[in-house]
């Protein structure tokens, strides 16, 4: 197979997931498509050594260094029309309500939330792509859920990792 | 159900972000082997000078040259109505730049300096400041046990700042996890003022004996009496800077800017972003502040983000001059003063400059001053050579 067409068929297989996971920690479509995009790019750059090896993991880290990136330039500007105070309205559809209640969460906490609990890597592996450590992680993430407990009470039923 | 499950019933559109990714990544390899190309003809060229230069004798010059600045007045584009808004950034800024490169270093502690009047850091190592004296050699900072500086979110970045210098440039402030080290270029000493666990992101010279540090996140900031040690609670936000004895709190105060061609988005201007985030720097009654704009609301049609610098009357408040470079790949860092001028460093993202330009901001005219260039992108600038 051509190297084009092994590139792009590996990134067709997985543009959605990738791009899912970006919008959950950005909270912007088009902001998650253009991470994404970004990453792909950079990968295709260097598709000789990557195919061979993990592109997944690769392209993944980029996404979401990209995004560390680009939220430590811009962190206070983006701002939203209500201060994240107080508690969601429920009761409210669960996805809508997940996606409600990490926006409001930091995005620190958000980008570990989505590896850890979306993405389902481990601590060593979300620090890894992070670039942060393993108490990070675990800190940020107990953080998290503590606050999506407290913001998102009607999310009753993510018993496994809200409690 | 586990948060994965939900998050796979999020409705999101489908999505096409491959197509164009491989035509995209076979121009960036050839535009990159182009400037790569470019900028080793130029090393030749210098080489070649120099060696000429070296054959017919003349004295070794102090490092770096940099030449007398060249005013280039770039027009600002049509339908932005703010008349002291200006966009003057432009490919043309980093013609003809003088490269502002650490060469051979000696350790500060060896060969002190009388007043520093640059500084950025290691390339390899962003805990170690290198510091170029205004007899134009450069010194690395030798001063043991130095950190990267650490936001306690396990988020780190180099540890030179635009506000590092003192005003007379005899001193280096430098913002570490549990302590504030302010070091004397004059001797190459060092003191360190312990804050245990205050993961301090920001040192601010308040005037030739106090330094106003703050952490990442904090409402208020303490002030150091670098004479006894003493530290004193602040009452005042960490965006907070001094002069003559007076204090200014200035950012994130809502003014709202206008994009010109998106008239209708209002958009706010926060004193964050950039490259690093610092306090905004204050000099005779004008403070310059680095400025990101953003949306207001996430997720909508909103312009793209752009950063960059304002002009703030001290006693009025009013808003003098707004430099900025979106939207578009770009980014403006304050880097400090050249005179009675702020000078700004540009970021070229599109990968077609791989340098920083270094400008002196003439907000009052409305254009740029080219110094140099440097791929350094932590630095602080006092004054010219």
């Amino acid at each position: 197979m051509l190297r084009r067409e092994s590139f792009e068929e590996w990134a067709r297989s997985r543009q959605q997931r990738l791009v899912r996971s970006a919008y959950l920690v950005t909270g912007d479509f088009q902001r998650a498509e253009d991470l994404v995009q970004e990453a792909l790019i950079r990968a295709a750059q260097r598709w000789d050594t990557l195919r061979d090896g993990q592109p997944d993991a690769w392209v993944r880290t980029v996404v979401f260094r990209e995004h560390v990136s680009w939220w430590r330039r811009v962190r206070r500007e983006t701002v939203t029309d209500e201060p994240p105070t107080g508690l969601l309205d429920p009761p409210g559809e669960a996805p809508v309500m997940i996606q409600d209640a990490l926006a409001l969460l930091t995005h620190k906490q958000r980008a570990v939330l989505v590896l850890r609990y979306i993405e389902d890597l481990s601590v060593a592996e979300t620090a890894a792509v992070l670039g942060v450590s393993d108490g990070t992680v675990k800190k940020q993430a107990s953080v998290a859920l503590a606050s999506l407990r407290e913001i998102a009470p009607g999310l009753e039923e993510l018993q496994e990792e809200l409690s | 159900m586990r948060l994965a499950d939900l998050a796979e019933q999020i409705d999101l559109p489908e999505t096409d972000v491959v197509t164009g990714a491989w035509d995209a990544a076979v121009r960036r390899t050839r535009r990159r082997r182009a400037v790569v190309v470019a900028a080793s003809a130029a090393v030749v060229l210098v080489v070649v000078g120099v060696s000429a230069l070296s054959l017919r004798g003349e004295p070794e010059r102090p490092q770096p040259a940099v030449p007398e600045p060249t005013p280039t007045v770039t027009e600002s584009p049509q339908g932005i109505d703010h008349s002291n808004t200006q966009r003057l950034v432009s490919p043309e800024l980093w013609e003809g730049l003088s490269s502002l490169e650490p060469g051979a270093t000696t350790d500060l502690s060896e060969d002190p300096m009388d007043e520093g009047v640059f500084a950025t850091v290691d390339p390899d190592d962003g805990a170690v400041p290198i510091v170029l004296g205004s007899d134009g050699r450069w010194r690395r900072v030798d001063v043991p046990g130095l950190v990267l500086i650490d936001d306690g979110g396990g988020y780190t970045s180099p540890v030179v700042r635009p506000t590092a210098f003192s005003a007379d440039g005899t001193h280096l402030a430098l913002p570490q996890p549990d302590a504030l080290v302010v070091v004397d270029l004059t001797d190459g000493s060092h003191r360190t003022y312990p804050m245990p666990d205050d993961f301090l992101s920001y040192a601010v010279w308040a005037d030739d004996s106090h330094v106003l540090v703050s952490s990442e996140g904090a409402t208020t900031s303490t002030l150091v009496d670098l004479d006894s040690g003493d530290t004193v609670a602040a009452d005042l936000p960490p965006d907070t800077v001094f002069a003559d004895g007076d204090s200014l709190s200035w950012g994130r105060s809502d003014q709202v800017l206008d994009w010109g061609s998106r008239p209708d988005v209002p958009t706010l201007a926060n004193n964050a972003g950039g490259l690093v985030e610092y306090p905004p720097l204050l000099k005779d009654g004008l403070a310059i502040g680095d400025m990101t704009v953003g949306s207001r609301t996430v997720g909508s049609e909103d312009p793209p983000l752009g950063n960059g610098v304002v002009a703030v009357d001290t006693s009025s408040g009013d808003v003098l001059a707004y430099l900025h470079v979106g939207p578009g790949p770009g980014l403006i860092a304050l880097l400090g003063w050249d005179g009675a001028l702020p000078v700004v460093g540009f970021v070229d993202r599109t990968g077609t400059h791989l340098s920083m330009a270094i400008a002196v901001w003439d907000y009052r005219a409305g254009n740029l001053r080219p110094i140099a260039e440097t791929s350094g992108m932590a630095v602080a600038w006092r004054r010219s050579l």
